[in-house]
């Protein structure tokens, strides 16, 4: 279960999720915009809306609700994302994919194991479908952070110090950022430390204030050390 | 029910989030504390999350009173999802302004850590820090900081200081950030060892440690990384 207090995982619960509704509902007809003109009061039984993941919880453990996989996440991105890992700019489709695809999986099987203890058969064959669409997609995920991106990511953070990475990281997601961002955090601190020595480590709020991020800022704006550290640049070339 | 215009479900507790993760400048993770300014503490919208809470909070009430009047045995299934869904949304609602209220504390907790004494000081002095944080949040500082100094006298101990390492000479280079505090601008300064300086704004010196240390607390001069400059 996320942490209660985590900002990022309640960011991404907030994936909107189609689903169709198995029996009319009451009282929330403002949900679904087709209906505005009716002067209906309730979301007649199967129609279909898109709510977001914290709100579908309860419902689709109680079977109220069938629930779609968002186009995002679906086999055709899917087969996309397979093909070309490194390429695909994930952050454009959800800043925290990994994350909002997670609980998706995540809801999507508890959900059908609760309720095909109960349901009818056919019923039954299209929630197993459903949970298999899950499954692969829970395999998709886990290939493609672990894949091509990681690697990339690794060796970008690690070798790119001072350098503007603005580009690249502007396509990795929330999970792949605080990754890349510990990996530039050590390798500026490895910098410093073989530039400088120990004497570095008085400095504590100051610095250390300017070297979280690696574009631009990796190293403290002090002029005399910027002049220190272009005359030792010079001399490793 | 009600015929406003379908606003998009937990809309304001989202934004409020969302603030705080642009609070950073850029987009550090929240948790990074080191580089985090805290966005100015947005009262109005979080008296917005709390009167949509509210609304929910009303909408479940309407709608269980509604059919307990029917006094049937059992709630008809068509209800129940709309119940749960104002359940749902409330919770929601608690837990993004939880959270927002925890990472701010926390970040002023941070804050405290790093820049120690000084921040507390500084922000009586300037107001810089504090036009960011709400009045509640500015008598947390202040109990904070009331809170560690109780601790670290009955162990009699400084807790700010253990954090720097010994260092390996005894001098270190130093800038004049400020120079109006030292008395008269351009007089000369008896320090603790003996030596005496004249502290002009954007000067450097080659000090003692023990000596400019305390200033460097407070922030009247910077401490200069790297090696003595033969200049």
């Amino acid at each position: 279960m996320p942490n209660y207090y985590d900002v990022d995982a309640i960011l991404a619960e907030e994936e909107l999720v189609p689903c169709s509704t198995n029996f009319d509902f009451s009282y929330l007809a403002h949900l679904d915009p087709d209906l505005h003109g009716t002067g209906k009061h309730y979301l007649p039984e199967g129609s279909r809306v898109k709510l977001p993941l914290w709100a579908l919880d309860k419902w689709a453990s109680l079977d109220f609700v069938n629930i779609g996989i968002p186009r995002h996440y679906q086999r055709k991105a899917r087969e996309r994302l397979e093909a070309a890992p490194s390429e695909v700019n994930l952050r454009k489709r959800n800043e925290r994919y990994f994350m909002a695809g997670r609980f998706l999986v995540d809801l999507i099987e508890t959900s059908v194991q609760k309720v095909s203890k109960s349901a009818a058969s056919s019923r039954r064959d299209r929630l197993e479908q459903v949970a298999l669409e899950a499954k692969k997609l829970r395999n998709t995920l886990l290939k493609t952070y672990t894949g091509e991106r990681l690697r990339q990511t690794l060796d970008w953070s690690l070798s790119s110090v001072g350098d503007d990475v603005t580009s690249y990281t502007n396509q990795l997601t929330e999970m792949e950022r605080r990754l890349f961002q510990s990996g530039a955090v050590a390798a500026t601190a490895n910098l410093r430390w073989r530039v400088h020595g120990k004497s570095r480590w008085l400095i504590r709020s100051q610095t250390d204030n300017n070297n979280t991020r690696p574009p631009k800022n990796a190293r403290p704006v002090t002029p005399e050390t910027e002049q220190q550290e272009n005359d030792n640049k010079r001399q490793k070339r | 029910m009600s015929s406003q215009p379908p606003k998009p479900l937990g809309l304001s507790v989202r934004d409020l989030l969302l603030e705080l993760k642009r609070g950073s400048g850029g987009d550090s993770a929240v948790s990074d504390g080191k580089n985090y300014v805290l966005p100015a503490y947005n009262d109005i919208l979080v008296q917005t999350c709390l009167d949509e809470m509210n609304g929910h909070l009303q909408e479940l009430e309407d709608q269980v009173s509604t059919v307990t009047q029917r006094s049937k045995e059992k709630t008809p299934m068509s209800v129940r999802p709309s119940l749960l869904l104002q359940n749902a949304a409330i919770q929601r609602h608690k837990r993004c302004l939880l959270t927002y209220h925890q990472v701010r504390l926390n970040s002023i907790q941070d804050m405290y850590w790093q820049q120690g004494v000084a921040s507390v000081n500084k922000a009586k002095a300037d107001n810089n820090q504090n036009e960011n944080l709400s009045p509640l949040e500015q008598e947390f500082q202040q109990e904070y900081h009331k809170l560690i100094q109780k601790y670290a006298s009955s162990l009699d101990l400084d807790l700010h200081s253990l954090p720097t390492p010994p260092l390996p000479q005894d001098r270190v280079q130093v800038r004049v950030l400020r120079d109006d505090v030292f008395g008269e601008v351009g007089s000369m300064i008896a320090l603790e060892s003996g030596a005496s300086v004249t502290f002009t704004k954007g000067s450097t010196h080659f000090l003692l440690f023990s000596d400019v240390e305390v200033f460097i607390n407070d922030g009247y001069l910077a401490l200069l990384e790297g090696e003595e400059q033969d200049m």
